[in-house]
């Protein structure tokens, strides 16, 4: 399993890591914007993208449409404070697996994770 | 100021508080502020614009900033350092994001998140409009959140002049 965390957050990256860890996935890449992550997304092959909404440069909405061009199966998570019905609507038209607001528990955030991406459990 | 403006910031702090630290929060009374400054080293500014506007502070003693970089990261090196400032910057955007899902009923909208950092640091709270401070209490220590928020100057309403 590898997983792809696009956040401009050093905390929030290392919380997401750990969340990932915790449910054993091994290899994890960070991107510190949406520029940054698609480019690792065209240069590698992900089984899970958690990725922010509020990014410079790319913000994770036009990052989530670039990912469905590309491809349109894999798991991308919104992790992000943009709770508003407006945004979440335009999330899941824009092709969005799962949705979760920040501030999160970890171990929701863990459930979640498994939830929308099966093969995790297996892990 | 309206308990409807600053209601939003409070609930949301207590929420990440709560939830991204596991740290219960005991909110105290609130006062008229009557300092200048924010109370202490580090504070997360949030401006708000719309029906009403202004600007909200959450300022916390340096033992919470440090002891919430330790629940995060893992580890703190005691200072406000880099860390200590990446966390907050983000609890800051948590708080605005919480608020700001409740204020844009009511026609606001927060702008970006700043942190600030610094013994004595100055804050612009606007003029024209009391700040109100919230002290609140954790395990940790002492935060509070300061509140200066005024509605938008009515619209001068004139009545249509008659053409000739």
């Amino acid at each position: 399993m590898k997983a792809l965390i696009a956040d401009d957050a050093r905390m929030m990256r290392t919380i997401l890591r750990r969340c990932l860890e915790a449910i054993g996935v091994k290899e994890i890449v960070e991107a510190e914007d949406g520029v940054a992550a698609i480019d690792e997304f065209r240069a590698d092959r992900f089984d899970i993208v958690l990725t922010d909404w509020n990014m410079p440069n790319k913000n994770g909405l036009q990052l989530l449409a670039e990912i469905r061009a590309l491809d349109a199966h894999v798991p991308v998570i919104m992790i992000t404070t943009e709770g508003q019905k407006g945004h979440v609507t335009e999330a899941i038209q824009a092709g969005v697996t799962g949705y979760v607001l920040k501030p999160f528990e970890q171990d929701t955030l863990k459930k979640k994770l498994t939830a929308y991406c099966p093969r995790l459990t297996a892990l | 100021m309206r308990a409807e403006w600053i209601n939003p910031f409070i609930a949301a702090t207590a929420t990440t508080f709560e939830v991204l630290l596991e740290c219960d929060v005991e909110r105290g009374k609130p006062r008229l502020k009557s300092a200048v400054q924010p109370q202490f080293e580090i504070s997360g500014l949030m401006s708000m614009q719309g029906e009403a506007s202004g600007l909200v502070v959450v300022s916390l003693h340096r033992d919470v900033a440090v002891e919430a970089t330790r629940f995060i990261v893992g580890h703190a090196s005691g200072a406000i350092d880099a860390d200590v400032v990446d966390v907050i910057c983000e609890m800051t955007n948590m708080i605005a994001g919480g608020a700001n899902n409740q204020l844009e009923q009511l026609s606001m909208q927060i702008g970006l998140p700043s942190v600030i950092t610094g013994k004595n640091h100055v804050v612009n709270y606007p003029s024209g409009v009391a700040t109100i401070t919230i002290p609140c209490e954790t395990k940790w220590g002492p935060f509070c959140v300061d509140a200066s928020i005024k509605a938008r100057p009515s619209r001068v309403l004139r009545e249509p002049t008659a053409s000739v």
